[in-house]
C-alpha cells in the first residue's frame, strides 16, 4: 500500500507538485533520521544526512526506478550520507553518549538500561560499516539481502560483516565486565 | 567445533536462519560442553538488547531545515525532459543521423579547404575564449527564453550529460555554443530538427550549432568530466545575447 501510494506521490512530484514531496518526508523522517543517528552517534550529523538524503533524492527523482520501493532508495541515499558523514569526521568524532568511567560492577549489567547502554556505546566504537550493518539487522530489521542491497554489497559479504560485527561487540563488552 | 563456529551457530539460531541440522549439532555441543552455555547466554543477552534499542525521534527543528532546504533545491527533471534523456533514437532518425553526419563533415571540410565561403559557421560565435565559470551555478536546468518571443532554449543536465532542446517560434538566426570550463565537450546527437539551415562545429572542444527558425531542435552532449561545468551561450546575428553557467545535479554518493 505505502509503496503504491509512494508511486503516486513521485509520479505526482514529477508533474510539478513540489509538494507531494513533503508526504514521502513525513513518512520517512522518521526512519532515516533514526538510522543515521545509530550510524553517526550525532543529532547534528544525523540531521545533516537526512536532509542531505531527502534534498537528493528530490533533485534526482526523474533517475528513481519506480519497479524498487522508494524507501531502500532514499535510504540507501540516507546510509550513504551517514558513512560520509563519519568517515568525513572520523579524527574529530566526539561521541555523544558517554563512556563508562570503568568497568561495570558485574551485579549491575544484566539491568535493561545498563545492558543498552552499554550496547549504544558500543556500538559507537565499532567501525562504522560495522555498525551500520547491526544498526541495519537488529535496529531496523532488514534482511541479509535487504542491507546487501542497501550498501551494494553481496550477501555473503554482508553476512560475514555481521559476524565479525557482532563478535566484536561481544567482545568489547566482555572486556568491560559483562559476564554472567 | 571451534568458538567462531559455534558463534556463528548462535547468531543464526538467533536471526532464525539456522537449519535443523546444525541446530541438532549446535544443541548436542552445547550439551557437551557447559562451560559454552557463557557465549550462548552473552549472545543471547546482547541479541535481546540489540532489538530492543529504541528507535531515536528526530527533532522538531529537522522538518524546518528539510523543508527549507527543499525549497532551493532544484526540482526534478520533469517526464518530458528524462524520457528525452532516456529515449532512444526513432528508426528513421536512425536512417536519418547519418546523411546530417555526412553533410556536417562535408560542411566541416568544405570550411576547411575555403574558410571564407560562405554558409560557414559565424566566427565571432565560433571562435570561443577561455571562460571561467561563477562560484554558484545553476544545475540540472536552464532556461533561455528568447527575446520578442522568439522562443526558448532549454538545457537539461545529469552528471555529464546534457540535452539542450530550441525552439524558434519566428524567423530567428541563432547561434548556441556549450562550452565546458576545464574540458571539451563532445555532441553525442543531433535527437531531432525541422530547423532550417542547421550547421554544426565541434573541432574547436565545444559544441556550436547555428540554426534558423522557424522550427525545434534537440541535441545530446557530453561534458569532459561530471563535475566540469558548461557554459551555454546562445547568441544572434553574430552578438551573444546570453550566457548561463549550468553544473551537474549533486551526485548519488557510493557507499
Amino acid at each position: 500500500m505505502a509503496r503504491d501510494d509512494d508511486a503516486m506521490l513521485i509520479e505526482a512530484c514529477l508533474h510539478g507538485d513540489r509538494h507531494a514531496f513533503d508526504k514521502l518526508v513525513d513518512r520517512y523522517e522518521g526512519p532515516l533520521f533514526s538510522a543515521a543517528y545509530r550510524i553517526t552517534g550525532s543529532v547534528e550529523d544525523a540531521m545533516d544526512a537526512t536532509q542531505n538524503a531527502f534534498v537528493n533524492a528530490y533533485e534526482k527523482l526523474h533517475t528513481f526506478d519506480p519497479s524498487y520501493r522508494f524507501f531502500s532508495w532514499i535510504y540507501r541515499i540516507a546510509v550513504n550520507q551517514s558513512l560520509n558523514l563519519v568517515g568525513r569526521r572520523r579524527d574529530q568524532t566526539v561521541l555523544e553518549e558517554d563512556a563508562p568511567a570503568a568497568a561495570p560492577d558485574p551485579s549491575e549489567v544484566f539491568d535493561t538500561t545498563e545492558i543498552r547502554g552499554q550496547l549504544k556505546q558500543a556500538l559507537l566504537e565499532l567501525e562504522p560499516y560495522y555498525r551500520t550493518v547491526i544498526v541495519l539487522k537488529h535496529l531496523e530489521g532488514f534482511s541479509y539481502r535487504e542491507i546487501g542491497e542497501l550498501l551494494d554489497i553481496p550477501e555473503k559479504t554482508v553476512k560475514s560483516r555481521l559476524f565479525t560485527a557482532r563478535q566484536r561487540l561481544r567482545v568489547m563488552l566482555t572486556e568491560r565486565g559483562f559476564a554472567p | 567445533m571451534n568458538n567462531d563456529r559455534l558463534e556463528a551457530l548462535l547468531w543464526a539460531r538467533n536471526d532464525g536462519t539456522i537449519d535443523p541440522e546444525e541446530l541438532a549439532e549446535l544443541e548436542t555441543h552445547l550439551a557437551e560442553h557447559q562451560a559454552l552455555r557463557e557465549i550462548e547466554h552473552q549472545i543471547t543477552t546482547i541479541a535481546e538488547g540489540l532489538d530492543t534499542l529504541e528507535k531515536v525521534q528526530p527533532p522538531s527543528e529537522l522538518r524546518e531545515r528539510i523543508d527549507g532546504a527543499l525549497e532551493s533545491a532544484t526540482p526534478p527533471i520533469a517526464h518530458h525532459a528524462a524520457s528525452l534523456l532516456a529515449r532512444p533514437v526513432p528508426s528513421w532518425q536512425a536512417r536519418w543521423l547519418p546523411l546530417v553526419a555526412s553533410l556536417v563533415i562535408g560542411v566541416a571540410i568544405g570550411y576547411l579547404l575555403h574558410p571564407g565561403a560562405g554558409g560557414s559557421l559565424d566566427q565571432s560565435v565560433v571562435s570561443g575564449t577561455m571562460v571561467t565559470p561563477p562560484t554558484h551555478l545553476e544545475t540540472g536546468r536552464v532556461e533561455i527564453v528568447l527575446d520578442r518571443g522568439a522562443g526558448s532554449v532549454v538545457a537539461y543536465r545529469d552528471r555529464a550529460d546534457v540535452v539542450v532542446e530550441v525552439v524558434l517560434t519566428t524567423e530567428t538566426d541563432i547561434g548556441i555554443t556549450l562550452e565546458g570550463a576545464a574540458g571539451p565537450v563532445r555532441l553525442e546527437s543531433l535527437v531531432s530538427t525541422n530547423a532550417s539551415a542547421t550547421e554544426i562545429d565541434t573541432d574547436h572542444g565545444w559544441v556550436v550549432i547555428q540554426s534558423v527558425g522557424p522550427g525545434t531542435l534537440t541535441y545530446s552532449a557530453i561534458a569532459s568530466d561530471i563535475d566540469d561545468p558548461l557554459q551555454l551561450r546562445v547568441s544572434s546575428g553574430g552578438v551573444t545575447t546570453e550566457e548561463r553557467w549550468i553544473g551537474p545535479l549533486p551526485d548519488e554518493v557510493d557507499p
